[in-house]
């Protein structure tokens, strides 16, 4: 009889469906999970219901459209943390709508490595505030995984339909993301190796696909544009494109660095890697003129991402450094807390003329704070250095 | 002990499939509401196995799997392949497009579509879904014995129905 039903066991979900699944799971578990905990207030369940079941999805995009999009709510969601009560209505919500309007794989590829990058940024941001756990390195993780295995799928059916400019660019978008997220991270000097494993393991593993992934379109291209006029088309309209968004985002480095909001650290990274894109650039051109096409867009496309990794660092390197600077300085008055707390005894007992000795005394005391509270910032340094050196990024 | 989240997700890597083609049987061979009914049964195991242990897994998949299909039939008229194929329903752009255009598919749905619900549904279960009567007793609430009768059943009534074909089946 098992014979006779052989051909129905042959019915399977196709590896998209399953990890498409396995993804919106993972997400839920991660609801679930949360709402046990007592100092947080999550209002996941309801969203998920609207969200994960495609019969309400369409309905409840277009009833939370207008909350999303002109909404203090949406507003103020963009910057939830996870931990934060808004940060399920960011991820559910406003993420979700842009979804939506997204029109079109290329438009999708887009946001999907724009919330790849987002996810680091907020790992890095809460390792930059000493929030980082266990648990929620493995979360930041998996979703940081998701948004890439989307946009890489998104990104190989461009290749499919033969739209290999927008994959290229799109690849080159993606890895941007992830090298300039991945760089603030290890800026942040912190974190144990240990702690770290997992995120690093992910991002490692999917920085080695995106090669494998970059060489195979590399070739693809070679063998597409085998016409000289068609491959010099096609550089001539990369160079085009990636000229002109260098020169915008030359102007936006400019404007962060006459706003002198942007820490020199930040600064230093961005130029570094707007020199690197102008070097590229000029390889491209080069390579060009030799009636080397398809090295030219190569070229070209390494310009594109070390010009948007730039940009990607200056928008989200300083919040991450503005957070680990204030978590330094909170840890810097928090040791002069406790010493203060040891000092009412010994001022109580002291007389008019003990006050000159005693102002010498504060003067050690506070000598000591200072030293308590360097040792708190040296272990809190060399606690989250191991974020950046142990993720390798 | 519940069940920690990795232990959870190895249990739906192991078990997907299975669930996925339970649903998809008995839901008139619709593959985006058996994908839905497989997120949801895997959704409230979840949320049932942080509340207290659970024996077996499996089982208790299928358990929900066969609740929900029921609550879904419940609602839904019916609706054969051929009016699902008719109205536009049919399983184009679809991974298992292939499989579903294979004769002897088509011919095992048609022989199992024939069948008393009570009978078709052991007969996927034990032959297709593999579960052994004591696990099917335990889904459905019946005894092992009643199982093994029904199973006993359903095939003298398949065979019955495809005939010609009666030869194939005796070779279980």
């Amino acid at each position: 009889m098992r014979g006779r039903f052989k051909s129905l066991r042959k019915l399977r979900l196709s590896d998209e469906e399953r990890q498409d699944i396995r993804d919106r799971l993972i997400l839920s578990l991660d609801f679930s999970v949360r709402k046990r905990e007592p100092d947080r207030h999550y209002t996941q369940w309801p969203l998920r219901v609207l969200f994960l079941n495609h019969k309400y999805m369409f309905v409840s995009i277009v009833v939370v459209v207008a909350l999303a999009l002109s909404g203090a709510t949406g507003v103020a969601a963009e910057n939830a943390l996870p931990g934060d009560a808004l940060y399920s209505f960011k991820t559910q919500v406003n993420e979700r709508v842009r979804s939506a309007f997204a029109v079109g794989a290329d438009h999708e590829a887009e946001l999907q490595a724009g919330l790849a990058g987002h996810r680091l940024r907020e790992a890095a941001l809460l390792a930059a505030k000493g929030e980082l756990n266990q648990d929620l390195r493995a979360r930041m993780a998996e979703r940081f995984v998701h948004h890439v295995r989307k946009t890489k799928q998104l990104i190989e059916r461009l290749e499919a339909q033969g739209n290999n400019e927008a994959a290229a660019r799109l690849e080159a978008t993606l890895e941007a993301q992830i090298e300039a997220n991945a760089a603030l991270l290890d800026k942040l000097e912190n974190g144990s190796k240990a702690d770290v494993k997992e995120l690093k393991e992910r991002v490692e593993a999917l920085r080695e696909d995106l090669r494998v992934m970059k060489e195979r379109a590399h070739e693809e291209l070679k063998a597409k544009l085998d016409t000289k006029p068609q491959a010099e088309q096609a550089a001539q309209v990369r160079q085009d494109v990636v000229g002109k968004q260098i020169e915008k985002i030359k102007e936006f480095l400019n404007n962060a660095e006459a706003s002198a909001d942007v820490s020199a650290d930040v600064l230093a990274k961005a130029k570094a890697d707007i020199a690197d894109a102008e070097k590229f650039y000029a390889e491209g051109k080069s390579a060009a003129g030799e009636g080397t096409f398809v090295e030219a867009i190569r070229n070209f496309n390494q310009a594109h991402k070390e010009a948007v990794e730039a940009k990607v660092f200056i928008k989200a390197g300083d919040s991450v450094f503005k957070a680990r600077d204030e978590r330094r300085r909170k840890m810097m008055e928090q040791g002069f807390e406790k010493q203060k707390e040891n000092r009412p005894a010994e001022d109580s007992n002291s007389t008019s003329t003990e006050k000159g000795n005693n102002g010498r005394a504060n003067a050690g005391i506070q000598g000591r704070g200072e030293v308590a509270a360097d040792a708190a910032v040296q272990a809190d340094v060399q606690a989250s250095s191991s974020v950046g050196t142990g993720l390798g990024l | 002990m519940s069940v920690s989240e990795d232990k959870f997700l190895s249990y739906y890597d192991r078990y997907a499939d299975p669930i996925f083609r339970y649903c998809f049987y008995r839901l008139y061979h619709k593959r985006e509401l058996a994908k839905e009914i497989t997120q949801e049964t895997f959704l409230r195991a979840w949320e049932l196995s942080r509340k207290d242990e659970v024996g077996n897994m499996r089982a208790l998949l299928y358990r929900i799997a066969r609740n929900l299909i029921v609550d879904y039939s419940r609602k839904k008229k019916e609706e054969s392949v051929e009016e699902l194929e008719e109205a536009g329903h049919t399983m184009s752009h679809d991974p298992s497009e292939h499989l579903y255009n294979s004769l002897e598919f088509k011919q095992l749905i048609k022989d199992l579509e024939a069948l008393e619900t009570e009978y078709r549904d052991v007969l996927l279960m034990r032959y297709v879904d593999d579960l052994k009567p004591r696990e099917i007793a335990e889904i459905t609430g019946e005894s092992v014995n009643v199982i093994s009768v029904r199973i006993t059943r359903a095939k003298q009534a398949i065979r019955k129905i495809t005939g010609k074909d009666e030869s194939r089946f005796n070779r279980d």
